[in-house]
């Protein structure tokens, strides 16, 4: 339990959106720059809620940013 | 100057500058190190959470009232607690002071207004688990207050009436210093580990 890996790839869209910052990633998403930089480094999987909020913002489906990484990947 | 004198001072600078040289050689290992974990990915600087910095922050504050407590303390025997009228205003009024501190700390755990932009999912997942930490903090104590009261006053067979209210005030210091290790220890574990 707890072991699941979420890969994103927040950072890739961030710069392909106008060199997104990270702050304005976290106003827009409604949570702190400490949770993007988490995010992006893989050492935090976020709420639905939040994955929602994140893939709305680059108008992207949810499985276009995050991706479940299992054993095999 | 005597020979005994001068190769004990060559002694003492060989043996400082040793220690200086290993000082330096373990932080070079350890910079390298992690600048290796940096690169493979392995270690990422997360910058502090506003509650990770509240919480030392509060540590600290619990850390100093605790020891102007015992300071107070000295010289006086616990049983004068209640007969010391100037013991016990500024004992209360430094377990005030430290709690008040505390809770001023700890607002951006409200939500509210422009703290709620500074807090989060992550930051409350943090919290609540802290919360074990309290159980944990408070058996602890109610541990050392038992061991210690029954150890102490075995013979005597009662404890005098001051020591409730002690242990009052400590189960307060407690619940907010054991909640912010919880805290630091969270933000720590979720930086390395994820949730």
């Amino acid at each position: 339990m707890g072991t699941d890996k979420i890969l994103n790839s927040i950072r890739k869209h961030r710069f392909e959106k106008d060199e997104m910052t990270q702050q304005k990633l976290a106003d827009a998403a409604g949570c702190t720059r400490q949770t993007i930089v988490a995010l992006e480094a893989g050492r935090y999987t976020p709420s639905l809620g939040l994955a929602f909020r994140i893939a709305r913002i680059f108008g992207l489906g949810l499985e276009e940013i995050f991706e479940y990484g299992d054993e095999s990947n | 100057m005597n020979i005994w004198l001068s190769s004990t001072m060559l002694g003492a600078f060989l043996v400082s500058a040793m220690a200086a040289y290993l000082g330096v050689r373990a932080l070079q290992v350890l910079r390298l190190r992690k600048a290796k974990m940096e690169q493979s990915g392995e270690v990422v600087n997360i910058p502090m959470a506003i509650l990770q910095q509240r919480s030392l922050w509060n540590m600290l504050s619990i850390s100093i009232g605790v020891a102007i407590i015992l300071w107070l303390f000295k010289g006086h025997a616990v049983t004068e607690f209640f007969q010391n009228d100037k013991l016990r205003i500024s004992l209360t009024a430094v377990v005030a002071l430290t709690l008040l501190v505390n809770l001023f700390l700890m607002l951006p755990t409200s939500q509210k207004g422009r703290w709620s932009k500074l807090f989060d999912e992550r930051d409350e997942l943090v919290l609540q688990r802290a919360g074990s930490f309290q159980i944990i903090g408070i058996l602890i104590l109610s541990v050392i207050w038992t061991v210690g009261l029954t150890e102490y006053y075995w013979e005597a067979g009662s404890i005098p009436v001051d020591i409730p209210y002690l242990m009052f005030w400590s189960n307060f210091l407690m619940l907010f210093l054991s909640r912010s290790i919880g805290i630091v220890y969270g933000y720590w574990w979720i930086d390395r580990y994820g949730n």
